[in-house]
């Protein structure tokens, strides 16, 4: 016979446990903070605005991501190597040819910055910089008929926000957010066909589990600034989609171990009603430390994560067959539930369709988690 | 096959099909509705390329009236002064075609007689007749045209308003503005990807001034003259798809394995004649994903359904009628080869018909029991009887 007090006890000591994950699972990745207007290295110009221009200046924008080398879902950034080429026409940069020799003056590095600081531009930055880039090349060129050209190559780090509800069968956007400090009415992002095809991102980048995209996509819009005004936005973004097959194994087969056995024990063989509760108490106690361990591993996910969805399939299949063996497939209960024909004919029901309704419904959260 | 099996195998059966034919119904009535939604987007952006191209029209048209109604400039163009007019009106047309799209402005003399180019100042004198039907009737008339109408410099959206002064006619002036501003407006309210496409045959024709278009903007024998996104714009369409496009079309097509909408707009002419098309289109993966999604939810319950109908069903029959009857016919067996005492445990006890048949078993039982005794009894009495005899004997 059972020992009602022992088993009350581990109960009570699971129930905590599970308790305890589901706040520490309940963890959700915090929002970062959009990045300061002036967080890249571009100084504020204090040349004022040309004047004989039409406004809003159309400044043109294209990107191209050559590599990305880091994805951290657990602090929501991104690493890549970027070339962002900005173009605006300034009338006030022309010059004769004939004074220069050169059609096109060119500054690159150091110099680029200077000569930068020192002449209008629409003082374009990432809103979404993680960090000050690793490293920062630049070039700015100048031509003849006051068209403006700056190049900036950077490898950085960039702030983005995951969706992990479907981890690992997610997809997520990378996406670089460009601001200028001029309001809407004055400047405007803009794109040109030879924009569009100077933008994308090269085929053969590899990312260890991950499937890179193969565009750039870009969304105009504007952004309200501290100083309550519309300022143009444009996030150039490109979509990832996760390989899942490194991450499915480590949990869905401990998983399918943990409420094989008492499965087995408790439905499928003639155990004594102490040794199926036993079963079922130390797939508990595994579940929940099975729950941790993805807790630890998996900091980011939050717990309407298909893991999580899983693993609360999970406790409520333990819940439930507890739960029938104790009341159904106890022989001290059977009159209460029709006898023994209906109780022989309720546990063989039970033995099948209990698995089977767990297959069902997490075949169902991974699904919906694959389509979505 | 045994009853205990086949009846509820019957019933999970009929569940299965009822519960299959519901999912899909349902699941039938959301594509329905998804594909609903999709089409109300191709309608939506149909209705606003429409609707941009006549606001785009209407702007082209006040421009024109507006230049043409200035005192200065009828002056200048009554005295024939293309170095005034040009003074006059050149620092306003760059902002105009810096910032608002317009893209052609120009003076003509009576019938299509090209007298300034606003865009192109060096060019002049050309007669214009045999393809600028617009500048015609306007000076022929004397009343505004306006639509769309390829000239030397390309396709634009046309306001043609013939130009007067006290003393009578002096020519006709016009503002073209280009596709590109009816495209971006769209493009901005819908997400699609929106591309202009002209019959070449025509281009080539008439706008000369233009230079030859690469290789690949050429489909279907008609020219790609601007697109928001031209290599979007080029997997969307095929020569076949721009050759048979009569009517409006709006289609839903698999690209790549991706669901896209594509809408075909035919592109008319000032007079309504066909010169070309507006093609739009935009993946609509997320809607076929929530079908997906209604679809899975819907074959989850009918499997549900199914499980907890053919349980039950098997429940209710084994546990409550096969079984017990079994019970009952085992007991009979057992009476028949003579084991009349083999109880039917709590059977009898029962208030349904099972209970019934098991008290009359019951008593069937009591019946043989009390026979058997008595017939244990004469057997013995008899047997007394034989031996009394015999020791009389």
């Amino acid at each position: 016979m059972i020992n009602l007090r022992r088993f009350l006890f581990t109960l009570g000591l699971c129930l905590l446990l599970i308790l305890g994950i589901g706040t520490f699972t309940g963890y959700s990745q915090e929002e970062a903070p959009i990045a300061a207007v002036s967080k890249p290295n571009i100084t504020v110009s204090n040349n004022a605005f040309p004047s004989n221009v039409p406004k809003p200046m159309k400044v043109e924008v294209a990107l191209v991501i050559n590599n990305i080398s880091k994805i951290t879902d657990a602090t929501g950034t991104f690493s890549a190597d970027i070339d962002l080429r900005l173009r605006w026409q300034n009338p006030n940069q022309a010059f004769d040819p004939k004074n220069t020799g050169v059609n096109e003056q060119s500054f690159i590095g150091e110099e680029a910055i200077a000569k930068l600081a020192n002449i209008w531009n629409p003082q374009v930055a990432i809103a979404n910089l993680a960090e000050k880039p690793q490293k920062y090349e630049s070039e700015l060129y100048l031509n003849a008929n006051g068209s403006v050209v700056y190049l900036q190559r950077l490898t950085a780090t960039f702030e983005a926000k995951y969706k992990l509800g479907n981890f690992p069968f997610d997809q997520q956007v990378l996406p670089i957010r460009l601001i200028s400090r001029y309001n809407s009415n004055k400047v405007g992002f803009w794109q040109t066909q030879d924009d569009i095809d100077f933008s994308g991102i090269p085929q053969e980048i590899l990312l260890s589990g991950w499937r890179i995209g193969d565009d750039v996509n870009f969304l105009f819009s504007n952004f309200k600034g501290l100083d309550g005004e519309a300022h143009p936005q444009l996030v150039a973004q490109t979509m990832v989609k996760r390989i899942p097959t490194s991450h499915i194994p480590g949990v869905f087969i401990p998983l399918s171990l943990v409420l094989l056995v008492p499965t087995i024990i408790a439905l499928w063989s003639n155990a004594d009603l102490d040794k199926r509760i036993s079963a079922w108490s130390g797939s508990i106690l595994t579940m929940v430390a099975l729950s941790f361990t993805i807790s630890i591993r998996y900091p980011a996910l939050s717990i309407d994560n298909v893991f999580f969805q899983v693993i609360w399939l999970g406790f409520a299949f333990q819940f439930l067959g507890l739960f029938i063996n104790f009341t159904i497939m106890n022989p001290a209960m059977e009159r209460f539930f029709g006898g023994k024909y209906v109780v022989t004919e309720i546990t063989n029901f039970l033995r099948w369709s209990l698995p089977l309704a767990l297959l069902i419904l997490v075949s169902r959260v991974v699904l919906l988690a694959i389509q979505i | 096959m045994q009853l205990r099996i086949k009846v509820p195998l019957l019933i999970t059966l009929v569940a299965f099909i009822t519960s299959l034919a519901l999912s899909l119904f349902f699941y039938g009535t959301a594509l329905q509705s998804i594909e609903n939604n999709q089409k109300e987007a191709l309608n939506t952006t149909v209705t606003l390329i429409q609707k941009y191209t006549d606001e785009n029209t209407k702007k082209a048209l006040s421009r024109a009236e507006m230049v043409a109604a200035l005192p200065s400039v009828q002056q200048a163009f009554r005295a024939r002064d293309r170095d005034q007019l040009a003074q006059l009106l050149v620092p306003t047309f760059l902002i105009q075609r810096d910032r608002y799209d317009v893209r052609e402005a120009h003076f003509h003399l009576a019938p299509a007689t090209s007298f300034l180019r606003l865009f192109f100042l060096k060019k002049y004198g050309e007669d214009m007749s045999s393809f600028r039907e617009t500048v015609l009737i306007t000076n022929q008339k004397q009343e505004p045209q306006s639509g769309v109408e390829i000239s030397r410099h390309g396709l634009n959206i046309r306001g043609v308003v013939p130009v007067a002064d006290a003393q009578g006619p002096i020519g006709s002036f016009e503002v073209g503005m280009s596709f590109n501003g009816v495209l971006d407006a769209v493009k901005q309210v819908t997400g699609f990807e929106l591309g202009v496409f002209i019959d070449n045959e025509l281009m080539t024709k008439v706008a000369t001034g233009l230079p030859a278009p690469e290789s690949d903007r050429v489909i279907g024998g008609l020219r790609n003259e601007s697109a928001t996104n031209w290599s979007v714009v080029r997997s969307l369409v095929t020569p076949d798809l721009l050759r048979k496009v009569n009517d409006t079309t709006l289609k839903l097509q698999k690209i790549d394995g991706i669901d896209y909408g594509i809408a075909l707009v035919q592109l008319l002419d000032f007079k309504g004649k066909k010169i070309g098309l507006i093609v739009a289109g935009k993946s609509f993966q997320g809607l076929t994903s929530q079908a997906n999604a209604v679809l899975i939810n819907a074959l989850v319950i009918s499997l549900f359904a199914v499980i907890i109908l053919g349980g039950t069903s098997t429940i209710l029959f084994n546990g409550l009628l096969m079984r017990p009857m079994m019970a009952v016919g085992n007991c009979i067996t057992s009476m028949a080869i003579d084991d009349v005492c083999k109880p039917i445990e709590d059977l009898a006890s029962r208030r349904d018909e099972v209970g019934k048949i098991a008290r009359s078993c019951e008593l069937i039982q009591q019946r043989l029991a009390s026979l058997k005794q008595d017939m244990h009894g004469s057997i013995n009495g008899s047997n007394g009887s034989i031996h009394g005899s015999i020791e009389e004997r």
